[in-house]
């Protein structure tokens, strides 16, 4: 005890002594040889049973196969809502501000939201298998960017179709509409949810959200939800893509420093 | 004897070569200190039990890992921590653990030694009076909740360090975070654990006390 005090330099504190001192007699359990007898041949019970189903019947789940599962789990009922309550949204703001703006406003949102909605596993049920597979938790947010990134594509290209096959504008200036704001959506949900947490990167987005969806924001060139206008605004949409994809790489780097789950002591496959 | 007794590190290379009964042999060196550890993060005996043996088995299970002559001791307590952590993501432990702060006082069993009454600051001398044994009974859990009520990184070095004699180098390799950071996680939960303890707290005489209590 004294040790401790004099390590953490509050030698002189009594009353950190005293808490110190009525501590000490906790109660822990105390094996007999025997148990631990036992728990040695248990421990290499398990290990011989589990080395055996690693090598043998198990494959390796891959990252690949960890990216398929965000999207079976996900469930063909909630993807179909999404892109049905997509699609309604974009066609009600296409009609009524016309295709531009709801490719700008809207494609992004939903990518992001979809983001969101990967980002925390619990709300369909992959958090268990997630905490079980040895696929450590950068190469499942990786699997889960890729998956939102493709969403996004998906909708943003199907969007710029529909506005360039319309004649409403080029396509160029429509995937320039969508992409800048979906990427710094993106970056920036990734950035704080990686920080704070996904509740956190709800309401950082929704904020950005709101206030670029201000009927004057959305008249400024500098609302990120703002559509290529005639007159510039191109470079805004430049900066906002660029600040994105700096959130995007920052937060990648930092997900491929933390350490995969196969490195840490006892934990990945045990296929060795 | 203990001049020739094989290092936990040699241990572990023997181990990693195949050694079964060198296994066994660790596991009894390392099973109660784990299982001390583990029992008093969860406070759960069972789950502990469980956890402790998860850690061996992963321990061998992994044991071409172990780079020879790293520290055993801290890796086995990554392992175990890593183990808990994973018990407690784990649904069961979701459902059952720590409605109440202190469960694991009345579930299984607990060393004999710890059964000694909170004596430590408070004399030895009057263990047969049934009122003053409850009462003492009482501290007991009071001080068990209050590390409890410690955050998780906090009881985790406090534990480590404490009960559990691990240097802070060791908790440091064991946690994989710096040394100062162990520091000032150990210092929080001292002050915490003042805060918390307040007056139930009260001074030892002399800076040395055995477990039983007798001041040296």
């Amino acid at each position: 005890m004294e040790n401790i005090l004099r390590e953490l330099g509050i030698e002189d504190d009594d009353e950190a002594r005293a808490a110190l001192c009525m501590i000490e007699p906790y109660p822990a359990p105390a094996p007999t040889p025997d148990e631990s007898t036992a728990v040695a041949r248990a421990a290499l019970a398990a290990a011989a049973g589990r080395s055996v189903s690693s090598s043998s019947s198990s494959p390796a789940l891959t990252t690949r196969a960890v990216m398929l599962i965000q999207f079976r789990s996900m469930g063909a009922r909630e993807l179909a809502l999404g892109l049905a309550l997509f699609a309604a949204a974009f066609v009600a703001v296409a009609a009524t501000w016309g295709g531009l703006l709801a490719a700008s406003a809207v494609c992004p949102l939903y990518g992001v939201m979809f983001l969101l909605y990967s980002l925390r596993a619990g709300y369909y049920g992959v958090d268990e298998m997630e905490s079980a597979c040895p696929v450590g938790p950068a190469q499942l947010m990786l699997a889960r960017l890729l998956v939102a990134g493709i969403a996004d594509l998906a909708a943003g290209l199907a969007a710029t179709c529909m506005v360039a096959l319309s004649g409403q504008a080029q396509p160029g200036m429509v995937i320039l509409s969508w992409i800048a704001p979906a990427t710094l959506f993106a970056g920036v949900a990734l950035a704080v949810s990686l920080e704070f947490g996904p509740t956190a990167a709800i309401g950082a987005v929704s904020v950005i959200g709101a206030l670029g969806l201000l009927p004057r924001g959305l008249h400024l060139g500098s609302s990120p939800l703002a559509p290529v206008g005639p007159g510039g605004w191109i470079h805004w949409k430049l900066i906002y893509t660029a600040c994105g994809m700096g959130l995007i790489l920052l937060s990648m780097g930092k997900l491929r420093r933390s350490e995969p789950c196969g490195q840490a002591p006892g934990g990945g496959d045990y296929a060795d | 004897m203990d001049g020739q007794r094989i290092s936990d590190e040699d241990l572990a290379r023997q181990i990693r070569d195949g050694n079964e009964p060198a296994f066994e042999a660790l596991v009894h060196r390392y099973h109660r200190p784990l299982l001390g550890y583990l029992h008093r993060m969860c406070h759960d005996y069972h789950l502990s039990e469980e956890a402790a043996q998860e850690c061996f088995t992963r321990f061998y299970l992994t044991r071409a890992r172990y780079k020879y002559p790293k520290p055993l001791k801290p890796y086995l307590y990554a392992i175990a921590a890593n183990c808990l952590k994973d018990y407690l993501k784990s649904a069961y432990a979701r459902r059952v653990i720590v409605h109440d702060p202190a469960p694991g006082m009345g579930s299984g069993r607990v060393a004999a030694e710890s059964q000694a009454p909170f004596d430590v600051c408070h004399g030895a001398g009057d263990r047969g009076d049934p009122q003053d044994e409850a009462v003492r009974r009482l501290e007991r859990r009071e001080v068990v909740e209050a590390i409890a009520r410690l955050p998780y990184t906090y009881r985790e070095a406090l534990v480590l360090r404490f009960y559990q004699g691990l240097t802070i180098r060791e908790i440091s390799q064991a946690l994989e975070v710096p040394e100062g950071t162990v520091k000032s996680r150990l210092f929080t939960a001292v002050q915490r654990l003042k805060e918390s303890i307040g007056d139930a707290a009260r001074p030892c005489d002399g800076p040395k006390r055995t477990r039983r209590g007798e001041c040296k």
